[in-house]
């Protein structure tokens, strides 16, 4: 009987459509976790998961418990004849911290960017050096 | 009577509207965290700042009540706010780091007391319904889909591979120091979740949410409660009465993008006049008045008083530009107990000042070598004197009229221009010619939208400028604030 374990990770590696190419396949880690296997794009064969597909794996398990939330908005009405939307993550104000060379931190506030791909950029606020 | 049913109707209705301001407004914090993360991390720790909490989880939540009860004295609803807060694993590196992300997490159009067809964010528009809009409404499977603002920080913030060893600061006092002052950082969050962010208009097309808030349209679109007080002084419109393409070119407009809404404008008078570089010369055309943006490293310029006598530096035999090298015995001698102008170019601005520092200067002027101002960054512990970005046309006005005061000494000793600091008493600092605060519009516009801020340029800072500053109080009215104003203007 299978491990359920295994089959578990097997649908985690399945559903986050692990593509592996043979050109740039790294060397299997030697202490691969053998409960981990992912599915050969050349082979179609079941192996071990190497140790960047069990980071990769491990990135996308975290961040779907750290964010649950739809991608989609949702409309509501309320009886009174409003429309409202539930909006999404895409929509939040961002806060970053970077530490300058000599050891400062600057906080900056991105703003929220609605459907726009380059949402994790910064303000052009950082001055020019040289 | 038909005109006195009309008055006695808005009698009613402006009573109604007071009734329902008239209670302060009341902050729920919602955890989303498990057990043991979070909110919930027993980890022990000692009291800070303020802050009783003897346990991590305890500390975080003890700032969030501070904060919300900031808000709290400040607005007034009927509704409860309902905040949901968690603490996630968000992006880090050693030297940088997601502190965290927060905004209004609902939003609605034509509700009682709505200016019609205008998007609102939830917790303004509940307070001017006099009703939670959400109530009733099937939550979305997450637990918390009818919230009015949703807020997630960093949990592994200070902790190795996450901006090391500058973690949160959960003191009350301001008091960071080296760590990442939270109250500020969440104070500045929830003011763009209760309102303070123009939220539905996508400012790198323009366009704004469709009517069922399901994508951006370029037209046809719900204007944001935001609009109305956008007012740019180059296309002489507000953003609502742009077309897409000029709100996208308004978003990158700098400096022209104003808030014109009546209790901004009514608190602005805080904000301070325009730092100069005033220099005075014997000879014609060498007393000027100069705008300038502060290095981003070393002392800050005085506001006020003389820095020294102006001087210039010579190309040097083998040197790679303009102050990039030890500065040579005729160099030297030119700058020492002055204030020096180096152009800019080949090497990094602190190299310039450090050698001009090296050599005994007291201040250095960087002019640009291309049109346009520039702020000088860079980075060096060590540098001890003022130095500030000016243009290249000033730069070459400066750099001639050293020259042209030479001949206006006497007894051997050279005529010398001197440079002071100043204000210029018909400009603000942060603000348009008609004194209404400048929205920040940088150009280009790298990340999107970036108008639901003050501009940068406002003297004092302000809460609700981009940067999180180390000067801020956790005041939000004048005089040493526009963040509460602001949000009178739409409605709060």
């Amino acid at each position: 009987m299978s491990n359920p374990n295994s089959i578990q990770r097997l649908l985690a590696a399945a559903a986050a459509g692990l593509a592996l190419c043979a050109c740039a396949l790294p060397a299997l880690a030697q202490q691969a976790d053998a409960q981990t296997v992912a599915r050969d794009a050349v082979t179609g064969q079941l192996r071990p998961a190497t140790a960047e597909e069990q980071a990769a794996l491990a990135a996308l398990k975290a961040a779907k418990q750290a964010r649950v939330t739809p991608k989609p908005t949702l409309q509501k009405f309320h009886g009174s004849g409003a429309t409202g939307v539930r909006l999404n993550d895409e929509f939040l104000s961002t806060s970053t911290a970077v530490r300058t060379p000599d050891g400062k931190i600057e906080m900056v506030c991105n703003e929220a960017h609605g459907s726009e791909p380059a949402a994790s950029h910064v303000h052009s606020t950082a001055p020019v050096t040289e | 009577m038909r005109h006195l049913t009309i008055s006695r109707s808005l009698i009613a209705a402006a009573c109604t509207l007071a009734c329902l301001a008239s209670q302060a407004a009341t902050i729920n914090i919602t955890s989303r965290d498990p057990a043991g993360v979070g909110f919930n991390d027993p980890t022990p720790v000692t009291p800070v700042g303020g802050n009783p909490g003897t346990t991590l989880g305890q500390q975080r939540l003890n700032v969030y009540r501070y904060v919300a009860d900031i808000w709290e004295r400040n607005l007034q609803s009927n509704v409860t706010i309902n905040v949901s807060a968690g603490w996630e694993a968000l992006t880090c590196s050693t030297t940088s780091a997601t502190l965290g992300s927060a905004g209004a997490w609902n939003i609605w159009r034509d509700f009682p007391n709505a200016k019609p067809g205008t998007w609102y964010p939830q917790a303004l528009a509940n307070k001017l319904a006099g009703t939670n809009l959400s109530a009733g409404q099937p939550d979305d499977g997450t637990g918390y889909g009818n919230v009015d603002i949703k807020t997630q920080f960093n949990v592994n913030l200070g902790n190795p591979g996450c901006l090391d060893g500058s973690p949160f600061y959960l003191g009350l006092d301001g008091n960071a120091g080296g760590k990442v002052n939270f109250v500020e950082t969440l104070l500045h969050e929830l003011g763009h979740g209760l309102g303070f962010a123009v939220l539905t208009v996508q400012t790198s097309t323009g366009n704004r949410l469709n009517a069922a808030g399901s994508g951006y349209v370029a037209t046809g679109g719900v204007p944001s409660i935001w609009e109305q007080y956008m007012y740019d002084n180059t296309a002489k419109l507000t953003w609502l009465n742009m077309t897409a393409a000029q709100r996208r070119a308004s978003a990158i407009n700098p400096l022209q993008l104003a808030w014109i809404g009546p209790n901004v404008k009514a608190g602005a008078g805080f904000l301070r006049a325009v730092p100069l570089i005033k220099t005075s010369s014997p000879a014609a055309g060498g007393t000027r008045n100069i705008d300038y943006s502060q290095s981003a490293f070393g002392p800050a310029l005085p506001a006020s008083g003389t820095l020294g006598p102006l001087a210039t530096i010579t190309t040097q035999a083998g040197e790679t530009g303009p102050g990039c090298e030890a500065f040579n015995a005729d160099n030297t001698a030119a700058v020492r107990g002055k204030v020096v102008v180096i152009s800019r170019g080949v090497c990094g601005f602190a190299v310039k000042v450090k050698n001009a520092q090296n050599a005994g200067a007291v201040g250095v002027l960087l002019a640009n070598n291309v049109a346009g101002p520039i702020v000088p960054g860079g980075t060096d512990p060590t540098v001890t004197i003022p130095s500030a970005g000016i243009t290249q046309a000033d730069g070459d006005a400066l750099k001639a009229a050293v020259a042209a005061a030479l001949p206006y000494g006497g007894r051997g000793k050279p005529g010398l221009v001197t440079v002071s600091l100043g204000t210029d008493p018909t400009r603000i600092a942060g603000a348009d010619a008609s004194g209404n605060p400048l929205l920040y519009t940088p150009n280009p516009l790298v990340s999107g939208s970036s108008v639901s801020h003050w501009d940068v340029t406002a003297t004092p800072n302000l809460l609700m400028e981009p940067n999180i500053n180390a000067d801020l109080t956790t005041t939000l009215v004048p005089p040493l604030d526009l963040t509460l104003p602001l949000l009178k203007d739409l409605g709060w």
